[in-house]
């Protein structure tokens, strides 16, 4: 073919060799949509991995956007495993596709590590996961994983003179799909498929299953990557693979665990957590979680439950960290709590730690403050970086006896002054993370017997919700982005996150609501009629779009290997997120409005 | 669509041997380039052709026709500047008969399109005359009338520029290296897609 056709110059395509890249685009054809026009719809065969040339295709799960795609993105990677997709994929503007067939592309897998990882990693995003250090130690992670350690299935042995019914029990009996036949020296599978050609074909029960049998088996060392055998199934469109130790079957693997290995790499996280025996353990059981972000936000996963599941498993993490830096007599006397949005359960990239302890005034305050000093360190060492307004365990105020704290809690509502509402805001939002719930609810109640029926002071508190009053910044964000060059910057945790979230937290507060996570809140708030449930879904659903675009931009930025903040760059968005990001902003605007005047505050 | 009544007397013209060949039609567009040594009909003598079909909204890329042709004189300097290929490149070629045999199989009865493709056709058919007995019976899509259509539409009486950058650019086609004959090809299949797109009335969104 002639030289100089597209230029596969990036991600994934750009460690692939010439010839690589040329085996890969001979067989590919180009395909051109209209705007509005079906690319992809579910259930449909798929046999190609389409590459974005020009326009935009967004993905829709029922109605929804969950996925866009612009030049050099690719899409549905999912696909490349199952031959089917689960989404719809339309064109949302004019678009040009190139299709690479799904066996050039698999081919092409097998061919180089790098770029199938790129695939079956799934961080399948704009540019550096394969050429940026920090994308690539993500990835790492999983492709370094040895199949023993996903646990293959520990294999039913069967005589190749077995009966067929024999075998149909000992399947049904260990719950697998297949038993190892052995046969004098070679060894042969018998599965369920085979089983049902046997039926199929009328031979009788009792006959040997030696000659129904495949003795061509498809098998891994255990000590090869999960990769390996992920690929040998996609290729030979097989359910499962053999696992070998030096040449002898010892497990087999099938699909569906290896792909659940693949879903749930949160498991393989949270084992090492249990399994970590000191500090450095816990520091690589943290890289984990980062990894497991990345992954699953990129297989799709709602961010709400994402951010769900990132809170058990940081729980899970300072359990353990509090373990390791409490003696046990500290440890027993001791309530930790997370607070703020690792207490919500809604902060799912590390931005900082928000913690506070609670502890019996039978123990030695300076033992105390001992493990709450190298907890606070091990936390910063895990990569929590410190909370800029000080509130963790590691300062005086916060830590303190049941009376302590019900004593500050006092000061702060009958005497706030102006970081009040701020300490307030992130206690509302604690969740204990380790030692008895007891302490904690004696200050929990404290607080709501408080705050019952002190409705100005509840306004007080609410006003908080226009600390940041972005609308000028809003503005000029939507007004450039008409400008085609012009690039925008907006700050969506001030503009459009805390609004709802404090604004939720408070009237949680005000009806007594117990759960702290917004999205739990929000349900109870339209149950209790607080809010109207279409009010409260609208409000859910922005905020988990908003989060969303927060994860994908700090996810974007640690790639390159930035901080991640909480400013959204128009540069970045498609069309379609702008309209949601538009709309979402439009509800919580009408939020604050409706805060307002719930409390009559009269400033808008 | 109805055969013209010249394309029928055309089709006539030509050898029985071939007459078939035309016949087939199954409703894809072929895109064709060719590469010349001169831009002079009488002179030109063919360098390279590439063709690529049109299947619905499919660039056929991966079955695409191309064919390096030995030409009977060296390419001159200047033209070597445009297309690329030297003499070194096309003394390995086939012949030119052999090419366009090929190429016949590869076309058959589908409508053409090309940007001014009556020089490309006019070329190709001072090949073929002496093999088919005629011309090219195919329908031909010129590509820049097209697009001087959709522009007009947009801009009655304007001045319409149809240099194929100022196409590449107006309809936001990606562009490929030019004066490669399969690059040209796929080019202008995608400028047509895109021209269709345009002149096809907007699809409702729901949303």
């Amino acid at each position: 073919m002639a030289a100089g056709r597209f230029d596969l110059y990036f991600p994934p395509f750009n460690g692939l060799t010439a010839a690589q890249k040329e085996n890969l685009t001979e067989k590919a054809d180009l395909l051109f949509f209209g705007g509005g026009e079906e690319i992809l719809a579910p259930e449909r065969k798929v046999d190609a991995l389409y590459l974005v040339l020009k326009g935009i295709v967004g993905e829709m799960d029922a109605g929804e956007v969950t996925g866009v795609y612009r030049e050099e993105d690719i899409f549905d990677s999912r696909s490349l495993l199952t031959g089917r997709v689960e989404n719809r994929f339309v064109a949302h503007e004019e678009t040009l596709l190139y299709a690479l067939p799904r066996r050039a592309v698999l081919a092409a897998a097998e061919d180089s590590p790098e770029f199938g990882a790129y695939f079956f990693a799934r961080i399948s995003e704009k540019p550096g996961a394969s050429a940026r250090g920090g994308g690539q130690g993500e990835w790492r992670n999983m492709f370094t994983t040895a199949i023993r350690d996903v646990g293959a299935r520990t294999p039913v042995f069967l005589d190749a003179s077995s009966s067929i019914a024999l075998a149909a029990r000992a399947m049904r009996e260990n719950h697998c799909r297949a038993v190892l036949v052995l046969d004098g020296e070679r060894v042969g599978i018998f599965t369920m498929s085979n089983f049902c050609d046997a039926i199929a074909d009328a031979v009788p029960r009792d006959s040997p299953i030696g000659a129904r049998s495949h003795y061509r088996l498809y098998c891994c060392d255990e000590d090869e990557h999960v990769f390996s055998a992920l690929l040998l199934m996609t290729r030979h469109n097989i359910q499962r693979v053999v696992v070998t130790k030096k040449g002898k079957p010892t497990g087999v693997l099938p699909q569906i665990d290896l792909l659940s290995f693949f879903s749930s790499h949160s498991h393989l996280v949270s084992k090492q957590i249990e399994q970590a025996a000191d500090l450095d353990g816990l520091i690589e059981a943290g890289s984990g979680i980062d990894t497991a972000i990345a992954t699953l936000n990129a297989t799709g996963m709602k961010t709400p439950q994402l951010a769900r599941l990132v809170q058990a498993l940081d729980m899970r993490l300072m359990e353990r960290l509090w373990q390791l830096c409490a003696p046990p007599e500290v440890a027993a006397g001791c309530t930790l709590l997370a607070l703020g949005s690792g207490g919500r359960g809604e902060q799912i990239l590390k931005t900082d730690q928000d913690n506070a302890l609670i502890f019996s005034g039978a123990l030695d305050p300076a033992a105390v403050e001992k493990a709450a000093a190298a907890f606070c360190d091990g936390l910063l060492r895990i990569g929590y970086p410190p909370c800029g307004g000080g509130i963790m365990a590691n300062q005086p105020a916060w830590r303190g006896t049941v009376r302590d704290w019900q004593e500050r809690i006092a000061r702060w509502v009958y005497s706030p002054d102006k970081d009040t509402w701020m300490h307030l805001a992130a206690w509302l939002d604690a969740e204990t993370v380790a030692g008895g719930r007891a302490r904690f609810d004696a200050c929990r109640r404290y607080l709501s017997g408080c705050a019952q029926g002190e409705r100005q002071w509840l306004g007080w508190l609410a006003r908080a919700i226009s600390q940041f009053d972005h609308l000028q910044a809003e503005n000029h964000f939507w007004r450039q982005l008409l400008h085609r060059h012009g690039e925008a910057r907006f700050d969506i945790k001030k503009g459009g996150i805390f609004p709802i979230v404090h604004g939720v937290r408070v009237l949680a507060l005000e009806a007594g609501i117990m759960p702290v996570n917004t999205f739990a809140r929000l349900e109870a708030l339209a149950a209790a009629g607080v809010i109207e449930r279409v009010f409260a879904d609208d409000l859910a659903g922005a905020l988990a779009f908003m989060m969303k675009l927060r994860l994908d931009g700090g996810l974007g930025a640690r790639r390159w290997g930035k901080e991640a903040d909480n400013v959204v760059d128009s540069g970045a968005l498609s069309s379609l997120e702008r309209d949601s990001l538009r709309e979402s902003l439009a509800i919580a605007r009408k939020f604050k409005t409706f805060v307002s005047r719930h409390y009559q505050l009269g400033r808008f | 669509m109805r055969e013209s009544l010249f394309a029928a007397l055309r089709k006539r013209r030509i050898r029985p041997a071939y007459r078939a060949l035309f016949d087939q039609d199954d409703g894809q567009i072929v895109s064709i380039d060719c590469e010349t040594t001169s831009l002079d009909v009488k002179q030109a003598e063919l360098l390279a052709i590439a063709a690529v079909k049109i299947d619905g909204r499919r660039i056929a890329a991966s079955t695409a026709f191309q064919a390096i042709v030995r030409p009977g004189s060296a390419p001159d300097s200047d033209n070597v500047r445009i297309h690329g290929l030297r003499p070194a490149d096309v003394r390995g070629g086939a012949a030119p008969e052999e090419a366009l045999r090929a190429l016949l199989d590869f076309i058959g009865g589908r409508t053409l399109l090309g940007y001014y493709l009556e020089y490309d056709v006019a070329v190709l058919n001072k090949y073929l005359k002496p093999l088919l007995g005629a011309a090219l019976p195919n329908r031909k899509r010129e590509l820049s009338s097209r697009y001087y259509n959709w522009r007009q539409r947009l801009y009655p009486g304007a001045y319409i520029d149809l240099r194929w950058e100022t196409m590449i650019r107006r309809l936001a086609i990606p562009a490929l290296p030019r004066h490669d004959a399969m690059n040209d090809a796929i080019t202008a299949a995608m400028m047509h897609l895109a021209l269709e797109e345009r002149f096809r009335p907007p699809l409702s969104r729901d949303k």
